[in-house]
């Protein structure tokens, strides 16, 4: 049923089909062709013949023309069914029973709203759809305000507002962001908003947005299903439009990851920097610039050209001269999501790699130490032009409770036997900041204090639970090699492809044999498929584990095999890489780090200037700001003694200045990036939106939008016209057979039709069927009282009785 | 020709036929005086007036008489012919005297009756002759054939009647005025009155009428419904006349349609 709107403008969704329209043509070709092509019949009757077409060649003419009419029809339908029509229109009088309603108005803002096409954004045209409904709201209809993001509560208006100027100033106030879209939670909140209202009263939801599939058809089906079910939820509580602002489909390239090939930057030593751009879409992006941009310099541009859904990989070789922060940036020529085409990287860069060494055992000869093996691996190479990745420092066990670990980024313990509570608590802190760590076992370690110290406790540091030694003599090979699967960890990534790589012939005598906890992953096996090497992530920071020695006590492989000298590098790299990915965040999360007891203060200085100061908090007082606020925060922590500073959510990718201290003073860059999925604009194309996105629910208006137009269109998806057009005309098709067969009895039928079609638009199919009937009631009641009449007057004429 | 049909007249002939009492004011030369002698009463003799029965059959050859249809086996004038040798047969065989007169424009041929049975073959060569031409003109003929039947008779009219319907109806009101019992034999082709067409169809008219283009599903209703009308104003026509009127489809067998119009004019003569 139509609701009574006020028609603007007619259009079609498919245009071009209407060119089928030509052929309504065809019935006058035909007749046109064949009128000469009569055979021929002699015939005595000529007479009666001749007067029986002079009485009716009136109807006869109306007869040909109304069945040229209905034929042309047919086709004009076809056509018109085809070319998918829509009527312009504003829900300006919804509502004829004078009712009031309560509005809720639901606007998407995440990025994708921000395209831009026809000279307008996304977002500004359906801003403009809202401010509509809410000018043309009768006196006494209320409204609430939501939006559709990812890092703040959608509710706008949560009170309902009677002021129109009120509302229509929210709606100014609002903008789009550089958000995803939090559908779930949106329509959740609508949910609630609907089930407070009184049940009698009248409610409608207008829902904005331009359905972009990985919002509203994202790939995991639990998700996908919950918006079903909520929308379904909110369509039984109340009228539920959907305006599509979507549009025509939008082509669009973006920077989706910008990182450097290896987590550590060191000053003199080459990094290679990556962006991968990507082509949404199903046309070429054509040709365009790519530019490199560190610390606010240009340093490279470069033409591309990426394939219609295709991504392609650029790299750069850059040279940082000195260390500290320094900003990376990846910029990609305009298109219509300009907001999209830029992509930061903080990358802090050192001198050297840092690295405390620390041996649980020292005798007389130095190859008798516990990181003999780890300094000859780590030690810089003798040319001068070729500066050393790493500096290492070793130092024996006992003080270890003691050296400052804040200047080191990587710890290797190798053959530790015991650890204190206070030396756990100690690396529990240095990996959740960020440190990575390497645990290297041996005849010293004692499993039970391990498991203990750092297994059991709050620090949670040990990613399996040490089980027991296993000696090679009683294996039936009588030795252990290392089963590198599939190369699928990163740490063996350098491995990968190279047949002689040694892991393969390294040989282990004993290991310890341990259990993985939850969330630790295998990065090397033994061919007895127990582990070799397990990592895990704690905080920031990375935790290795290498269940056999770290030298020669356990296995040949510092002495013998040619993969300990990079495997040792690249442990180190995997390690550290924790504390560079954790520079690293997306619009919408919070930045947050671990200080000190001496810190007091840090001050956080957006990309846009804006500068907010944190105040160091426990992880209490965080959880119980988040509670007030509404939000939940990413990380829980039982550590009360740990002290963190965090900003709210970050709204604007770019580059974040975070300044530590007094006493000292810390200054660390954070890359704020926008979630890639929101670039992909190609899927949210004309043609019919989501098909399970709306299934079964009665959604009675959905609006499309077109370049160019007035950006309030209307179909019915209960009630499309190209569906009742189909309906009509199969009607018609039957209409036309009757004609053919028994005139008069088509005319009534069409006229059956005709007053159904007429009766349902503007009254339902009920309505519809009842006017049908009757008309058909009536066309029969005279037809049969002509005809009747016609030989009763007959009869009179003749003298019959 | 006396003995096979009975005359419509009872009167003082040589049959006797039965006695009646004397009334007054009858004629005492018909008492016979022989009953009288035996039962002192006064009867009358009565005789069956056995008449010189003539017959004229009249035939109307115009273009149109010439239709036949795909549902007909033969044409209106075949048809007509074989009704015409069947019922100059049987008028024969009584010995009463049968005359043709074949008419379409005008009066064509004139056959005088006779009550020879070699009249028979005369009656057969000229309806053999005969050909379909010109258009109808009834009314003059039968006009034309009123001033040449002397006697009175019983003149049948094989005609499709696709004339003009005054006029023809003047004409067979003309001969009912002369004294003759006049027999209308309405000769129809079975698609004349069914119009079983579908197609598109030119159809060309035999006497020289307009062609019609016609579709025949959107017209062949009101065709029928005229044609209808043109039937049941011949048959009102001829009622109002007190003429004979039946139809002969020319798709039904003569050994229907003769012996029930043999029928029907006895039990009119019965009557009358």
């Amino acid at each position: 049923m139509l609701p009574s709107w006020t028609p603007l403008a007619f259009g079609f969704a498919s245009p071009w089909l209407l060119l089928g329209a030509c052929l309504a043509t065809i019935p006058v070709v035909l007749h046109l062709l064949f009128r000469r092509q009569h055979r021929e019949e002699p015939f005595a009757a000529n007479r009666f013949l001749a007067e029986a077409a002079r009485k009716h060649s009136r109807r006869l003419r109306f007869q040909h023309w109304l069945l040229l009419v209905v034929r042309m029809a047919i086709l004009l339908l076809v056509a018109f069914s085809l070319a998918r029509p829509f009527v312009e229109a504003l829900p300006g009088d919804l509502d004829s029973d004078g009712t009031a309603v309560h509005h809720i108005l639901i606007i998407d803002s995440s990025l994708s709203m921000r395209h831009t096409a026809g000279g307008s954004r996304r977002f500004d045209r359906g801003r403009a759809i809202l401010e509509k409904i809410v000018t043309a709201a009768r006196e006494g209809d209320t409204f609430r305000l939501l939006t559709i993001r990812a890092a703040r509560p959608p509710v706008i208006i949560g009170q309902a507002a009677g002021r129109k100027p009120d509302v229509l100033a929210e709606l100014e106030r609002l903008q789009p962001t550089w958000e995803a879209a939090d559908v779930v939670t949106a329509l959740q909140s609508t949910l609630s908003l609907l089930d407070a209202r009184e049940l009698s009263e009248h409610q409608r939801v207008s829902l904005v947005s331009d359905l972009q599939p990985t919002d509203w058809q994202p790939e995991g089906e639990s998700v996908r299903s919950r918006i079903h079910t909520l929308l379904a939820a909110i369509a039984s509580k109340a009228d539920l439009v959907v305006y599509d602002v979507g549009g025509s489909a939008a082509a669009n390239s973006t920077i989706v990851d910008l990182q450097s090939d290896s987590p550590v930057a060191v000053t003199g030593i080459p990094v290679v920097l990556r962006a991968t751009v990507k082509h949404f879409g199903t046309s070429g992006a054509g040709e365009r610039q790519i530019e490199l941009h560190v610390d606010d310099r240009l340093v490279s541009r470069r033409p591309i050209s990426v394939a219609a859904g295709r991504s392609i990989d650029f790299e750069w070789s850059h040279r940082f001269a000195t260390g500290g922060e320094h900003r990376v940036e990846a910029r990609l020529g305009g298109d219509g999501l300009a907001d999209d085409n830029r992509r930061f990287l903080s990358l802090p860069v050192r001198d050297r790699l840092q690295v405390l060494l620390v041996g649980g055992r020292y005798v007389g000869r130095p190859e008798d130490a516990a990181t003999f093996y780890l300094e000859t691996a780590l030690a810089p190479d003798p040319d001068p032009a070729r500066p050393g990745l790493v500096e290492a420092t070793t130092i024996p066990e006992r003080r270890l409770a003691t050296e400052d670990l804040g200047r080191y980024d990587c710890l290797v313990l190798s053959d530790i036997g015991r650890l204190v509570r206070s030396e756990a608590d100690r690396l529990a802190r240095f990996v959740a900041d960020g440190g990575g760590l390497i645990l290297g076992l041996g005849d010293t370690v004692d499993p039970g204090s391990w498991n203990q110290q750092l297994g059991n406790t709050s620090a949670g540091l040990l990613p399996g639970r040490l089980d027991r030694i296993v000696e090679a003599s009683d294996s039936t090979s009588g030795a252990f090699v290392f089963d590198p699967g599939n190369y699928t960890h990163p740490v063996l990534g350098e491995f990968r492809g190279l047949a002689d790589n040694g892991l393969a012939t390294t040989v282990t005598i004993r290991y310890l044999r341990t259990r993985p906890h939850p969330g630790s992953n295998v990065a090397l096996a033994f061919d007895s498929g127990d582990p070799a090497i397990l990592t895990r992530r704690m905080g920031h920071g990375r935790v290795v584990l290498v269940t056999t020695s770290l030298d020669d006590r356990w296995t040949t492989w510092p002495v013998l095999s040619a993969s300990y000298l990079p495997m040792v590098h690249e442990l180190i790299r995997f390690a550290v890489s924790g504390r560079w990915s954790a520079r690293q965040r997306q619009v919408g999360e919070p930045i947050f780090r671990r200080v000190d007891a001496t810190t007091s203060a840090g001050t956080l200085t957006g990309p846009d200037g804006s500068s907010h100061s944190l105040d160091p908090t426990t992880p209490r007082e965080r959880t119980a700001r988040a509670r007030r606020a509404g939000a939940g925060h990413p990380e829980k922590r039982d550590e009360e003694s740990v002290r963190e500073i965090a900003s709210d959510e970050t709204l604007v990718p770019g580059i974040y200045r975070l300044e530590l201290g007094p006493p000292s003073r810390v200054i660390e860059l954070f890359s704020v990036n926008i979630d890639p999925a929101e670039s992909d604009l190609s899927a949210s194309s004309p043609g019919p939106p989501p098909t399970d996105l709306l299934s079964g629910i009665d959604v009675p208006i959905r609006v499309r939008w077109q370049p160019g137009d007035v950006p309030v269109l209307s179909d019915h998806p209960g009630n499309p016209l190209s569906r009742r057009a189909l309906a009509i005309l199969l009607g018609l098709l039957m209409v036309e057979l009757i004609m053919a067969w028994r005139f008069r009895v088509g005319t009534i039928c069409l006229a059956v039709l005709v007053t159904t079609a007429l009766a349902g638009w503007w009254g339902g199919w009920l309505s519809g069927g009842v006017a049908g009937l009757l008309a058909g009631g009536l066309f029969a009641a005279r037809d049969w009282r002509n005809r009747y009449g016609r030989h009763r007057r007959a009869a009179q004429t003749h003298g019959q009785p | 020709m006396t003995g096979r049909h009975r005359s419509s007249q009872r009167g003082f002939s040589a049959e006797f036929a039965e006695h009646r009492e004397y009334t007054a004011g009858d004629d005492v030369r018909y008492v016979d005086w022989k009953v009288y002698g035996r039962s002192d009463r006064y009867y009358l003799k009565q005789f069956e007036d056995e008449t010189n029965f003539s017959c004229w059959m009249v035939l109307d050859t115009s273009e149109s008489m010439s239709y036949r249809s795909t549902a007909a086996p033969v044409s209106k004038l075949d048809h007509a012919r074989r009704a015409i040798a069947a019922l100059s047969w049987l008028v024969l065989g009584q010995r009463d005297a049968v005359g043709l007169a074949t008419l379409s424009g005008a009066l064509d041929r004139l056959l005088p009756p006779s009550t020879q049975p070699s009249h028979l073959d005369q009656i057969g060569r000229i309806l053999q002759e005969t050909t379909p031409r010109g258009p109808t003109a009834l009314g003059a003929a039968l006009e034309d054939l009123a001033t040449r039947l002397d006697r009175r008779s019983l003149v049948i009219c094989f005609s499709d009647l696709f004339d003009d319907l005054d006029s023809a109806t003047a004409g067979l009101e003309h001969l009912a005025w002369r004294g003759h019992d006049v027999v209308v034999l309405q000769v129809i082709d079975p698609a004349e009155e069914d119009f079983p067409f579908e197609e598109p169809t030119r159809f060309v008219g035999l006497e020289g009428e307009t062609d019609q283009v016609v579709e025949p599903r959107a017209l062949g209703e009101a065709y029928r419904a005229e044609f209808q009308q043109f039937l049941d104003d011949v048959s009102h026509r001829c009622r109002s006349l007190h003429l004979d009127h039946l139809l002969l489809r020319s798709d039904v067998p003569l050994t229907v349609t003769l012996p029930r119009f043999l029928e029907a004019r006895l039990h009119h003569r019965g009557r009358g």
